[in-house]
C-alpha cells in the first residue's frame, strides 16, 4: 500500500467514524448551567453538540440570555436548566422556543435544601413558600447531586436518541466513576479538618449542600442571591459570630465582589483564606467540575486547619 | 461670652482638655477597639479504645486521623485493639480506615470506638481486597 492510499484509508475511517463529520444527526443541545454543560458534553460525546449559554465564570444569578442566546436555545431539542428557580429568565425562553425543544430542570429532579428567601429580593420572595423559604439553587456544590444529574441528562439523551443508548450508557459511567473517585477524595480531603473547625464563612450563601455531605456549618455574608447587598445588621451579627466561633479564614468567590468579605476580616481578624468558585465552573482550576471541586476542598481544609 | 480676655482664654484651654480623652477614644485605630481572640478552647484529649474485627485473615490496616496515621499494622488474629488519646469534640471526629486482606473475597471489618466511660460506637465497612472509608463518629444523639 502506498502511502497516499494509506493516508486516504485514514481519512475515510475518520470520516465515517465521527458522526459529525460524516453528516449523522447530531442533538441539538442549550444549557443554562456550566456544570450541565459539561454532563451533557461528557455522556453525549460526539452525538451531542452543545451550546453552554451560561459561560464558565458567569454568575448565573445575573445572567440575562441574549437574542443569539434565546436563537440557540430555539433550535435546540433539548434544554437543559439549573432549577431550582435560578433561572429567572424562564418565561424569556418559553417564549423563544415556543415549547419546539424539550426543556429539562435537572435541579428540580434532585435532593432540596431550603433556606431562608430575602424579602428585599424580589424574585426570591416571588419564589418563596408560605414560611418564607426558598429552594436551594446551589446543587451543584454537592458531587452526589451532580451524580444524581448525570442519570437525568443520561435519561435525557437516551430519551430523545434512542439509537446511541449504549453509548450514553458507557460514557455516563466512566463520568460516574470519576464523580465517585472525586467524592471519595473529598471526604478524605476534609477528614483531615477537626469536625468542630469546619466552620465556613463565604461571600454568599451558596455551600449548603456540600456542607451538609461534609459536616460543614456555613455562615454567608450575603443570602442565596448574589444580587443583594447585606444589611448592616446582618454583617454585625456575622462579625459577632466569627469572632465567637474563632473562625480563622473566610473565603472570597470567583463571581463576587469582595469588598464586605475583605472589611470583615479587619474587623474579626480572621483571615482570606481564598477564592472559591460558588455558582459553577469558571476559569483556571474551576475549569471543570474536578478541579472546581478539588480547588475549593483544598482552599478550605488548608486555610481551617 | 463675657469676662476678661485671660479667663475668656483659660476657659478655652480646659474645655480643649477636656475634649482631649473622648477624642482619643474616637479617632483611635479600630485596631484597638477590637476584642482579642479568646484562646482557642481546646477540647480536652479523650481515652479512647479503638479495636478492628475482620471476617478475614490476614489483613493488613491503617487508621488516619487529621491527616496522620495513628494506628496501623498486619494481623493474622481476627480482633486486634489499641489505647489512643484524642480531641474528641461534640461535633466528633473523623477516621480514615485503610484495610486489605491477601483473599479475593467480600469481607467485612468493624471497627469499634470507646471513649472512656462512655458507649462504644460501631462502624462496619464491606470490600474486597481493599476497602477505604471516612468513619464519622459522634456522641451526639
Amino acid at each position: 500500500m502506498t502511502i497516499e492510499k494509506g493516508v486516504f484509508m485514514c481519512l475515510m475511517f475518520i470520516l465515517l467514524s465521527n458522526p459529525l463529520a460524516s453528516g449523522a444527526d447530531v442533538l441539538k443541545v442549550a444549557s443554562f448551567s456550566t456544570l450541565l454543560t459539561e454532563i451533557a458534553q461528557k455522556v453525549g460525546g460526539n452525538h451531542v453538540n452543545v451550546a453552554g449559554l451560561v459561560k464558565p465564570g458567569q454568575d448565573p444569578h445575573e445572567y440575562q440570555p441574549t437574542p443569539d442566546d434565546l436563537k440557540q436555545a430555539a433550535d435546540a431539542k433539548l434544554i437543559l436548566l439549573s432549577g431550582k428557580h435560578i433561572e429567572h429568565y424562564l418565561d424569556k425562553i418559553q417564549q423563544a422556543t415556543g415549547g419546539k425543544g424539550e426543556s429539562l430542570s435537572v435541579g428540580d429532579a434532585l435532593p432540596n435544601l431550603k433556606m431562608k428567601a430575602d424579602p428585599d429580593e424580589p424574585q426570591e420572595k416571588a419564589a418563596a413558600d408560605a414560611n418564607g423559604m426558598i429552594d436551594d439553587p446551589h446543587w451543584w456544590n454537592s458531587v452526589a447531586n451532580v451524580e444524581k444529574a448525570t442519570t437525568v441528562v443520561r435519561d435525557a439523551l437516551i430519551k430523545l436518541d434512542p439509537a446511541n443508548r449504549a453509548d450514553y450508557e458507557s460514557r455516563a459511567k466512566a463520568y460516574l466513576t470519576k464523580l465517585e473517585a472525586l467524592d471519595q477524595w473529598a471526604k478524605r480531603k476534609v477528614a483531615e479538618l477537626p469536625r468542630d473547625k469546619r466552620k465556613l464563612v463565604t461571600s454568599h450563601d451558596a455551600f449548603q449542600y456540600l456542607a451538609k455531605d461534609y459536616g460543614f456549618k456555613v455562615y454567608a455574608i450575603e443570602g442565596v442571591s448574589t444580587e443583594t447587598e447585606p444589611s448592616d445588621r446582618h454583617i454585625a451579627e456575622l462579625i459577632d459570630q466569627i469572632k465567637k466561633q474563632q473562625v480563622k479564614a473566610i473565603f472570597l468567590e470567583s463571581t463576587l465582589n469582595p469588598k464586605v468579605t475583605v472589611e470583615i476580616t479587619r474587623e474579626t481578624g480572621a483571615k482570606i483564606g481564598g477564592t472559591l468558585y460558588a455558582d459553577g465552573l469558571g476559569e483556571g482550576d474551576g475549569s471543570t467540575y474536578d478541579g472546581m471541586i478539588r480547588h475549593n476542598i483544598e482552599t478550605i481544609v488548608d486555610a481551617l486547619k | 461670652m463675657r469676662g476678661s480676655p485671660l479667663a475668656r482664654a483659660v476657659m478655652t484651654v480646659i474645655a480643649l482638655l477636656a475634649l482631649i480623652f473622648p477624642l482619643q477614644r474616637l479617632t483611635s485605630h479600630p485596631k484597638a477597639t477590637v476584642a482579642q481572640p479568646r484562646a482557642q478552647v481546646s477540647t480536652a484529649k479523650k481515652k479512647l479504645h479503638l479495636e478492628l474485627t475482620s471476617t478475614t485473615v490476614p489483613f493488613k490496616f491503617q487508621i488516619t486521623h487529621g491527616g496522620e496515621p495513628i494506628w496501623s499494622g498486619e494481623s493474622n488474629s481476627a480482633n486486634v485493639s489499641t489505647d489512643t488519646e484524642l480531641r474528641f469534640p461534640p461535633e466528633g471526629i473523623d477516621l480514615v480506615l485503610d484495610v486489605s486482606w491477601t483473599q479475593d473475597k467480600e469481607t467485612a471489618v468493624r471497627l469499634a470506638l470507646t471513649p472512656e466511660n462512655a458507649d462504644t460506637m460501631l462502624k462496619t465497612v464491606w470490600g474486597t481486597m481493599s476497602a477505604s472509608e471516612v468513619l464519622t463518629f459522634s456522641q451526639e444523639k
